[in-house]
């Protein structure tokens, strides 16, 4: 029982994130708008919205305008189709000191929802223009209740920040581990290191192939939302972790294939704990380098992989890093029980 | 220090008297870079141009470098003998460095002849052939240790491919990324990053090639 209290953690870890980031809802937010462009012809508005309550908050709810200038443009709700629909009436304004304002809706259930790249045309820009107090009518609200942030185009699908992000994880250890125990065959040459080092891989391979799916998933969800659900578009991008992350993938197949192709047991631990140390160094300079030469589509990708640049908030957090511990707890055990297996296999076969 | 140029002059010797070897890299290079020449028939922009150049320098490193070790297999006990495994690893480095300068060199001048000479210029001709050299040089180092690893193996040719081509892969983007940069005249300056990482990435393969090369070597 002593020993084994990282298993126990990995489980709750697991069931936590599992419980937690499947359950929480995703704040409501606004999901589009039927025109971009307000003009003196154009001022009212059609809103969607996403798990929002329109319909059941018709009291508390108020709407307004605002840009950076902090300038402030009041605006009605004329109609309330449904709980995610609404239609909103625009004063509108012809002197702005900056045409692009931000929509915003608050309700005393969903608190204050913003919509940005509203642009006033026609208006007279850069006039100047004292900047108005709030509207009168407009009340904001703020929710408190536990939730994940709406990100468009994310949805419900930025759970999977905390399945496909730990994998990767997961993997990037696991790797590091095998170079270890190649490293500790060379250095005493005991077979049982070299099996370590070597389900180690497989454990490290299985984590990069349930990343890859995970990520594709994501991927053609998100970043190819325009493509048809059937077709092949979409299911692979062109984004530097992706490539980084297939060619590490076939750095490691490549690692079984050199094994198998040496027909000499011991010689061929020997030559293939080499060959790991060496790959393992090569990876890790492909996840390095490789990001900071092309900008790609992932988040904080401008020309920097650290890790303090995700766009996490801190209620993801709470759910995020248990996931990664959780992940590589559970990837060291399973790491665990297939090299026992291998090793008593091993002593089956040659030490009778 | 002169075991290994007694080594570096054998490895010339060897190649000068029997001539298949560098009459083989000679005739791939000239023959890869004119098909090149017919293919695209002046229809070339620069980045083509660059990856081009880079893609059949890759190709003529793992036809040079593969051979590195199989000719060693028979006469692995007297080399034993007569050397440590790293200085033999040093003289075997060093060889293919000086073959990739020249390969590298050569397909240069191949491309400025036959497929498009007007990317090149004085101003950007040293920094571009700086570049040039580089990329050879660490081609040279990480396909030495990779067929060193190959030569253990019964099928040298197709595992040089398959263990050599992903692991190249991080160097050649940055050879890439730089020499490009280089090509359309931005100073060290602005690309200076990319020299320090094909540098660190070459001294940092050196050490490792050094410190692991006597478990490949050891029977």
């Amino acid at each position: 029982m002593q020993n084994n209290w990282w298993k126990i953690l990995a489980c709750i870890l697991l069931i936590y994130t599992l419980i937690v980031g499947l359950s929480t809802p995703i704040e409501p937010g606004l999901k589009s708008v039927s025109s971009l462009i307000i003009s003196p012809e154009n001022t009212s508005i059609h809103v969607e919205g996403y798990n929002t309550h329109f319909l059941d908050q018709k009291e508390s709810q108020s709407v307004t305008l605002r840009n950076d200038s902090g300038q402030w443009v009041c605006a009605e709700i004329s109609k309330v189709i449904s709980n995610t629909e609404l239609l909103v009436e625009i004063d509108y304004t012809p002197k702005v000191s900056q045409a692009m304002f931000r929509l915003f809706i608050s309700n005393s259930l969903d608190g204050t929802m913003e919509y940005s790249d509203m642009n006033f045309k026609g208006a007279e820009v850069n006039a100047f223009i004292r900047a108005n107090s709030a509207c009168s009518n407009f009340t904001g609200y703020s929710k408190d209740t536990f939730a994940f942030p709406y990100v468009r185009n994310l949805y419900e699908s930025i759970r999977n920040l905390f399945f496909h992000v730990p994998m990767w994880f997961a993997m990037i250890v696991i790797m590091l581990l095998s170079a270890i125990y190649g490293i500790l065959y060379l250095a005493k040459g005991e077979i049982k290191r070299d099996i370590q080092s070597e389900t180690a891989i497989s454990v490290g391979l299985l984590l990069a192939f349930l990343g890859l799916a995970t990520g594709s998933v994501w991927a053609k969800f998100t970043w190819s939302e325009h493509t048809a659900i059937w077709s092949l578009q979409g299911w692979w991008v062109d984004d530097p972790k992706l490539n980084g992350s297939a060619i590490a993938t076939l750095i490691y197949c490549a690692y079984y294939v050199l094994k198998r192709s040496i027909n000499d047991k011991i010689s061929a631990a020997r030559i293939a704990a080499v060959y790991n140390i060496f790959a393992f160094v090569m990876f890790f300079v492909l996840i390095m380098i490789y990001p900071r030469i092309q900008g790609g589509l992932h988040p904080g990708m401008e020309n920097n992989p650290a890790f303090s640049s995700y766009d996490l908030n801190n209620n993801l957090r709470l759910v995020f890093y248990p996931a990664i511990i959780g992940f590589i707890l559970l990837s060291i055990w399973i790491w665990q029980i297939r090299s026992r297996i291998a090793w008593l296999k091993y002593k089956r076969e040659y030490e009778d | 220090m002169t075991e290994i140029a007694h080594f570096v002059k054998k490895e010339f010797q060897l190649d000068w008297r029997n001539r298949t070897l560098i009459g083989s890299i000679l005739l791939y290079v000239i023959s890869s870079i004119y098909v090149t020449h017919l293919a695209f028939q002046n229809a070339i922009d620069l980045p083509t141009w660059n990856s081009l150049f880079w893609i059949i320098t890759l190709f003529t490193a793992f036809n040079a470098s593969s051979k590195s070790f199989s000719q060693e297999e028979r006469k692995f006990l007297y080399l034993y003998m007569l050397i440590s495994p790293q200085k033999l690893l040093i003289s075997k480095m060093l060889y293919n460095i000086l073959l990739m300068l020249i390969i590298g060199s050569l397909s240069l001048f191949g491309f400025y002849l036959f497929i498009s000479n007007e990317f090149l210029s004085t101003d950007n001709f040293w920094l571009y052939y700086l570049s040039v050299s580089l990329g050879a040089i660490g081609l040279a180092v990480i396909l030495t240790m990779i067929s060193a690893i190959a030569s253990k193996t019964g099928n040298q040719t197709g595992m040089m491919a398959i263990l050599g081509f992903p692991v190249i892969i991080p160097f050649l983007l940055a050879t890439i990324k730089f020499s490009g940069e280089t090509l359309i005249g931005k100073g060290l300056h602005l690309s200076g990053s990319y020299l320090l990482m094909m540098s660190a990435i070459i001294v940092m393969v050196g050490l490792l090639s050094y410190l692991l090369f006597p478990y490949i070597w050891r029977e």
